[in-house]
């Protein structure tokens, strides 16, 4: 019997990464994510800071975070990024956003990264990687 | 493409599709469809929930494809189970076929929704 969510587990084993990708703009979303599956990842795609935890919450094994900081609603990346530190302190996450100034207040420990938007997909997969890397 | 609101069920059954050899775009609104022909993308299939964010429902958007681009079809599912069971029969058609069981999936998705309810309380 093949579970989907297995496949997730499976990935993750296999050192496949999962990353988790949040990102309320979907013509922003679609095309990163799409990137990400091409160069190796396993994706799971999330619309707000809310899906995010919900993500969590099903134990979805995840290596890593790209989250806009800008995000509709309440919640923005910020809180995100505090809700990880508690909950999975270990787990690097890479924060986007037009303003960088939105998110220094948490660019303070090593896994936080940043990169200013509009990004080059390449450097996005650059960062992801070197931060994995790092994490190993 | 396929439409659906709730992560936790776009999450498995995009993923349950891609395991059978399928390119998924994952939206979560009816506009979501409309942006990706816009960029000159094909879309062969459409799998969406009735229920969408958004002002657009389900209906509205299949009815709508149906009458613009009758090049694509459009599955409308319901909740967990229409989801689990359509994604089924495309597997069954699919590029790849694996040994899914629509019941299956459909309790795998409960199991994880009924977790996230859980680590709420």
């Amino acid at each position: 019997m093949v579970d989907p969510v297995e496949t997730l587990v499976q990935a993750a084993a296999d050192a496949q990464p999962v990353i988790l990708v949040v990102e309320d703009n979907f013509l922003l979303r679609w095309p990163v994510c799409e990137f990400l599956r091409d160069s190796g990842y396993r994706v799971v795609e999330a619309a707000s800071v809310q899906e995010a935890i919900a993500v969590f919450s099903s134990n979805v094994p995840v290596d890593m975070v790209f989250s806009d900081v800008d995000l509709q609603g309440e919640l923005k990346g910020n809180a995100l990024s505090s809700w990880l530190r508690e909950h999975h302190p270990d787990m690097p996450m890479l924060m986007t956003s037009g303003d960088r100034s939105a998110c220094e207040s948490v660019l303070t420990t090593p896994t936080r990264l940043f990169i200013a938007k509009p990004y080059a997909l390449a450097e996005v997969d650059q960062l992801i990687r070197s931060a994995l890397a790092r994490n190993d | 493409m396929m439409l659906e609101p709730e992560v936790v069920i776009r999450m498995v059954i995009a993923e349950h599709l891609r395991d059978c050899g399928y390119r998924v775009i994952e939206g979560v609104a009816a506009q979501d469809v409309w942006a990706v022909l816009e960029s000159g993308r094909r879309l062969d299939i459409v799998l969406a929930d009735v229920k969408l964010s958004g002002d657009v429902d389900g209906f509205s958007l299949a009815r709508r494809i149906r009458q613009t681009r009758s090049d694509i079809d459009v599955i409308l599912t319901s909740g967990v189970t229409g989801a689990a069971q359509e994604s089924h029969q495309l597997c069954e058609e699919g590029p790849i076929k694996k040994p899914y069981h629509a019941k299956d999936v459909e309790a795998r998705i409960r199991m994880l929704m009924e977790r996230r309810c859980a680590s709420k309380n």
